[in-house]
């Protein structure tokens, strides 16, 4: 079963008051109003998620202590209050986070070493909910493991004006790692980057993430990074925020709350050969050994667990196994529910391969092939994007 | 054409110099934090502190003279107070032209901080807050490194400045030797008794002092704040 889909199932832990971070902020500047009302599960990776101007990096300078709501607001996170009611706030300095964004955070008159050392000295001392959770204190955490984990070993000497963006933001993780935070907040760390210095970013984050269980919050506009990184999502428009829910949730109903044409799965396998001659990957999920994807420019490697997302709109669906298709993907699947929306779309969720898959067809398809609950179908796949290949 | 210095002429430029390091002085302990704060403050009366701080640039000196000659006067609130402080008059003695000095030099020391504090990225000094560094912490190990060039500055036309004062002495000094007859004082002295190759030792050696000490400011290049180590690696390279 996917990782996501069993996030899916089991409900998000009930607010604890100890762990994890309860938001409550409200705020009206130049006719901008932010109203957040969110609880983020300790350990995993929350997205917020919205379109640029939608208050999601104020939402994190918020949390961060940067800036200061103008109305009544509070933060509580593993059971301390940031902020009260009143106004009286913990300081940046004390609220052991660490945090990441898409411009260089790194100290200009310092070298890689001296900005890693700057955070080894002044590293917070972890709280215990977040020594509990976390596997921060592991002696991987020195500076010559982090240098080698992220690749920045032969940097060391350099100062960051003589880095490339790609290598800024994965020395900044490691510092970020350095410093033991208890919560990591990442602002758009990857939208100022070229494709190469994303991807290797982005294994950073995620190799940061896996290392420490920290609990992360991550902002961005962009839905295949969300996919990617994020376990839980925080949707926010116009200053206006969602529940925080799985991804997978998020994604699988017909109105997505993630936006228009998003609904789809993810879906989790591992590589099971490489066709070099055509550029696929031929990867197993679940029980079925045989789903084609193209293999794009990632570095991929046999028996490599990957990440895979099937959006409902690139599913379709036939009563019989055509043979003369263009199409790779045909698998035999099982219709489990039919859901309509007003505006004549119809999701369709379907079991295959102990997976669940969706799509989406027009009503009209619906009735001219008589589609029912429980029957035997061929669902044709179109599109599939490998989201990750981490190791 | 040009005189040997008198007796009285090395004492002048003796004078001249101590005034000019214990302004200096005092001006960076004040010129820093304010400077800071007015770089970092949007506080409704930041402008008129500014403005404060800028008014010598433009007012004649002997018009702030004038002004704290009138302080200085023994009757007055701030007199006493210096005198039940410290035993001492005001006018008329080295201390005073230390008061003046600073005020005089202010805005030479405050401007170039505080141009240099607000070209340090915000999000610089928050990400290292967020890594635990207290505003003190923050200061001192990003503010100050990022602009040690602009400090440097700042002390050097601090102390040229006060060097070359004149109007501000003229007013509050009255010329004592040894107390308040600056190099500028005996240069006027000089030529108002029509002492003019005396006159041109001092002018002289005021105007290469200044040009040198112009020179130097310039070298530092102050307005990057990158380093020298900096420089040098880039060398060693490309």
């Amino acid at each position: 079963m996917s990782r996501l889909a069993s996030h899916a199932s089991s409900k998000l832990p009930k607010a604890d008051r100890h762990c994890g971070l309860t938001v409550e902020i409200h705020s009206a500047q130049d006719q901008f109003k932010l109203n957040v009302s969110a609880q983020f599960d300790a350990r995993r990776i929350t997205a917020i998620y919205g379109p640029t101007g939608s208050g999601k990096s104020t939402l994190l300078n918020m949390i961060a202590g940067f800036r200061k709501p103008n109305c009544p607001s509070q933060i509580t996170f593993n059971g301390n209050q940031w902020l009260k009611k009143s106004g009286a706030a913990v300081a940046v300095h004390k609220r052991k986070i660490a945090y990441v964004t898409q411009s260089s955070t790194l100290l200009p008159h310092l070298t890689v070493k001296d900005n890693f050392l700057y955070a080894i000295k002044r590293a917070h001392k972890n709280t215990e909910i977040a020594t509990k959770n976390s596997r921060l204190l592991t002696p991987q955490n020195t500076l010559e493991s982090i240098g080698e984990q992220f690749n920045v070993s032969h940097l060391y000497s350099l100062f960051p004006e003589q880095l490339s963006g790609g290598e800024q933001q994965r020395v900044a993780i490691g510092r970020a790692l350095l410093s033991k935070p208890d919560l990591i907040l990442f602002d758009e760390p990857v939208s100022a980057l070229d494709e190469e210095s994303r991807e290797s970013t982005l294994t950073a984050l995620e190799k940061l993430h896996k290392l420490t269980q920290v609990p992360c919050l991550y902002v961005t506009h962009n839905i295949d990074e969300l996919m990617r990184v994020a376990d839980d999502v925080i949707p926010i428009t116009n200053g206006q925020a969602g529940q925080c829910i799985a991804v997978a949730n998020a994604l699988s109903t017909s109105a997505s709350s993630l936006g228009a044409n998003t609904s789809g799965v993810i879906l989790e396998g591992h590589v099971a050969s490489i066709d070099d001659v055509h550029g696929l990957i031929r990867a197993a999920v679940g029980t079925q050994p045989d789903i084609y994807c193209s293999a794009g420019s990632s570095k991929i490697s046999r028996k490599q667990p990957i990440r895979l997302r099937i959006y409902a709109k690139d599913v379709s669906i036939a009563l019989s196994k055509a043979s003369d298709s263009s199409i790779l993907n045909i698998i035999p699947a099982t219709i489990t529910k039919i859901a309509c929306d007003e505006k004549n779309k119809t999701l369709i969720t379907m079991q295959c391969f102990e997976q669940t898959l969706l799509a989406a067809i027009t009503r009209k398809s619906l009735q001219d092939l008589s589609l029912q609950e429980g029957q035997h179908v061929f669902a044709q796949i179109k599109g599939i994007a490998v989201l990750s290949a981490k190791e | 054409m040009f005189e040997a210095l008198s007796i009285n002429d090395i004492a002048a430029v003796w004078l001249t110099f101590k005034l000019a390091m214990v302004s200096t002085g005092f001006l960076m302990l004040l010129g820093v934090p304010l400077a800071w704060w007015l770089a970092r403050s949007h506080h409704a009366l930041k402008p008129f502190f500014e403005a404060l701080i800028a008014l010598p640039l433009i007012l004649p000196p002997t018009v702030i003279g004038f002004y704290l000659l009138v302080a200085f006067a023994p009757n007055t609130w701030a007199a006493q107070t210096w005198r039940s402080l410290f035993g001492s008059n005001l006018a008329f003695s080295f201390s005073g032209l230390v008061v003046g000095s600073i005020i005089y030099s202010l805005p030479f020391v405050v401007q170039p901080l505080q141009s240099s504090y607000e070209k340090i990225p915000r999000i610089i000094l928050l990400s290292a807050a967020s890594l635990g560094a207290s505003p003190l912490d923050r200061f001192f190990s990003v503010v100050w490194p990022l602009s040690r060039r602009a400090t440097l500055a700042a002390a050097a036309l601090a102390f040229c400045h006060t060097a070359g004062e004149f109007g501000i002495v003229l007013m509050i000094g009255g010329s004592i030797p040894g107390e308040t007859q600056v190099l500028s004082i005996v240069l006027f002295d000089h030529v108002e008794s029509l002492n003019y190759s005396s006159a041109h030792t001092i002018a002289a050696l005021l105007l290469l002092f200044s040009f040198l000490s112009l020179i130097v400011i310039y070298s530092t290049g102050f307005r990057n704040y990158r380093g020298t180590a900096k420089t040098e690696h880039n060398k060693s390279i490309y």
